[in-house]
């Protein structure tokens, strides 16, 4: 059976709209006079329940009809490089200061493209690491280390 | 109004200052370049320049962040008429007919018009802030709470209406943008939801990691997943001066498309992309030969792009006066000019004078820049254009990532902003678009608030909304937003209009 995209997004949303609810389900909802914290929460996670559940419906129906409209549902590991180098960022920057880091996270982005070669890679990842070290580390002077001595 | 004209010219005179100026070309030009570099737009560099303007004065870091916005809509039109691609949201409708006149030999033209278009309708724009500035500032002093939501309300119903694809997924969207809007401590109780005990979250999720990670991190894994395609690149773009007869055709179009980009641009949640997609419609519904638009008509590129840039300008009054951002961008925006300690609002005119008379002015000096970056210059773009995407990615990921740091030196923002990078690829994926997201995210907390006040000050009493008369309008407007577009015949055009786009 294919999923339609419909039926797949909706799926998708009543599970965010439930977890939603699940969270802030004891949260104190107040009175008309005195709303609390919990009111305007647990109407947006009900809505995207809803929504997601009606959003659903609609694919399910066009699936019992094979009129399902399939969603361009190309996931390429490739894409999550980026997300990869931005977490390395994230975990070397104490430790290497902003240089050696922004040349690092560079280097491992690169990898999101086959069309670069070894050179461009090397050579994009000193450029800009050097480039992002004079204007944020000494031009504007971004409150972090720079260097991995530098504490 | 001739209070206004005085400080206006008080205006000039601070945007005319040699800093202030550098300033507002440098936002000039780079919102040109980022407009016209398909796969990163004018949300992520603000939010990417963000730490940066913290070191300049409030004036000078409005006047730049502004002129990326603005510069941006010109900057985008270039790349879509060039290569079908909208270099930026607003310019999508430029690719329709832009890029067939560029087929057709005419590149230099479109780009004319354009460019010329967007001044004019830039100027113009530009004097209506100068003149319903004010007013719109006197009329924010009257609005109570229940005018505020009804108004905010009414700008979700817009941004829902012409979000792309299925409308139940856009006000899911607006709900789960509402639910992060949510996090952390809440102001009236102290109550914390959603925090899981982890203190960086008391304060509330942060705007840059959200905005860099849905629009800046998304779009490069996008890109680099090879599901954004691009359309040949027009090379050659002769003569840039329009023939008698495409002069004849634009100006009407220009004109119509300023008027409709002004008054869209003022309502919330509406801003440039509304504006060209019904100036879009407007046109054809208007052309004694409406078989030409998608082949190149003349009026479906001067319209639009009129119209995307009068509204850019005349959004700045709601936010200015209101304190609401009509747009992500402008969100931003807000979030710049708290890094300053300036809450926006109806105090920023009569408490900053020189802040809003100046940015208004700047805008005046800028689109004069524009025009002349984007014209005589339209060769140097054309060779950004032609800088490979995987020397370009590299760079967008990594100011990303130091802008994500920069505003508050803050790994844990880093981290958030993966979150969101990942949130939407999915979202992508799922054919679900993160605009209404950002909006119900801005606005979420700002309606809580109100709604809040509006009933504790009724003492419950829910018929507030409805007995005050500007409240009932507004409410009443944004519940006939969504339901116009249900209707078979406008829906129709709707779904003509972005089908068109691919």
């Amino acid at each position: 059976m294919t999923l339609s995209k419909d039926l797949r997004a909706g799926l998708c949303l009543m599970l965010a709209g439930a977890v939603v609810l699940a969270l802030v389900w004891s949260y104190p909802s107040g009175t008309l006079s005195d709303i609390g914290p919990g009111a305007m929460v647990q109407l947006a996670g009900g809505l995207i329940l809803l929504l997601g559940a009606a959003l659903a419906l609609r694919g399910w129906r066009q699936v019992a009809q094979n009129q399902s409209v399939l969603a361009g549902n190309r996931i390429s590991p490739r894409a999550f490089i980026i997300p990869g180098a931005m977490a390395a960022f994230a975990i070397l920057l104490p430790w290497l200061g902003l240089a050696v880091t922004a040349a690092i996270a560079t280097l491992i982005a690169g990898f999101g493209s086959q069309e670069m070669s070894v050179k461009e890679r090397l050579l994009g990842a000193v450029i800009l690491s050097a480039f992002v070290t004079l204007l944020f580390g000494y031009g504007l002077r971004l409150q972090v280390p720079i260097w991995p001595w530098s504490y | 109004m001739l209070q206004s004209l005085d400080h206006f010219v008080t205006g000039l005179g601070i945007a005319l200052q040699p800093g202030n100026l550098l300033f507002c070309f440098l936002g000039a030009l780079c919102g040109t370049l980022i407009g016209v570099l398909p796969g990163i737009g004018p949300v992520a560099t603000i939010a990417m320049l963000l730490p940066v303007t913290f070191y300049l004065s409030p004036v000078a870091a409005l006047i730049m962040l502004a002129g990326i916005y603005y510069g941006s809509q010109y900057g985008g039109s270039t790349t879509s008429i060039l290569m079908k691609v909208p270099g930026e949201t607003a310019s999508v409708v430029t690719c329709l007919d832009g890029y067939q006149m560029a087929l057709k030999g005419r590149a230099g033209s479109a780009l004319a018009i354009a460019a010329l278009g967007s001044f004019f309708a830039g100027i113009v724009g530009t004097m209506l802030n100068v003149l319903f500035g004010p007013e719109f500032a006197k009329l924010a002093l009257a609005f109570g709470s229940a005018e505020y939501f009804g108004l905010m309300l009414l700008g979700l119903a817009i941004s829902i209406a012409m979000s792309h694809g299925s409308m139940l997924g856009a006000v899911a969207m607006v709900s789960l943008g509402v639910v992060l809007g949510t996090v952390g401590r809440d102001v009236n109780t102290g109550y914390g939801r959603l925090t899981f005990d982890i203190p960086d979250l008391s304060d509330g999720i942060g705007f840059v990691p959200l905005a860099v990670g849905l629009f800046g991190i998304a779009e490069v894994m996008r890109n680099l997943d090879g599901s954004a395609a691009a359309g040949g690149m027009v090379k050659a773009v002769g003569r840039l001066w329009p023939s008698r007869e495409e002069g004849r055709r634009a100006v009407p179009a220009v004109l119509r498309g300023t008027v409709l980009g002004t008054v869209l641009g003022i309502l919330p949640g509406g801003g440039a992309i509304l504006a060209s997609f019904t100036s879009y419609g407007l046109e054809k519904r208007l052309s004694r030969r409406p078989e030409e638009f998608g082949h190149g008509a003349v009026e479906g590129l001067a319209g639009p792009e009129s119209a995307n840039n009068a509204a850019a300008q005349a959004s700045f009054i709601p936010l200015l006066t209101l304190g609401i951002p009509p747009n992500a961008v402008l969100a931003l925006l807000v979030g710049g000019m708290m890094i300053h300690g300036i809450a926006p609002g109806p105090t920023v005119m009569t408490e900053r004078p020189d802040l809003f008379w100046g940015l208004i002015a700047s805008m005046l000096i800028g689109n004069v820049m524009l025009v002349i970056i984007n014209l005589p210059l339209v060769g140097i773009w054309i060779q950004f254009l032609k800088v490979p995407y995987r020397l370009l990615f590299p760079a967008i990921f990594l100011f990303c990532c130091i802008g994500v740091y920069g505003v508050n030196g803050s790994l844990f923002e880093v981290w958030m902003a993966i979150g969101f990078g990942l949130l939407g690829y999915l979202l992508s994926k799922l054919e679900l678009e993160p605009a209404p997201l950002v909006l119900g995210f801005v606005l979420g907390p700002l309606i809580e608030e109100h709604l809040r006040r509006a009933l504790a000050l009724s003492d419950g009493d829910a018929s507030v909304f409805v007995t005050r008369p500007l409240s009932a309008t507004l409410i009443a407007l944004a519940l006939l937003v969504p339901c116009l577009v249900l209707l078979p015949q406008l829906g129709k055009r709707r779904s003509e209009i972005f089908q068109a786009e691919q």
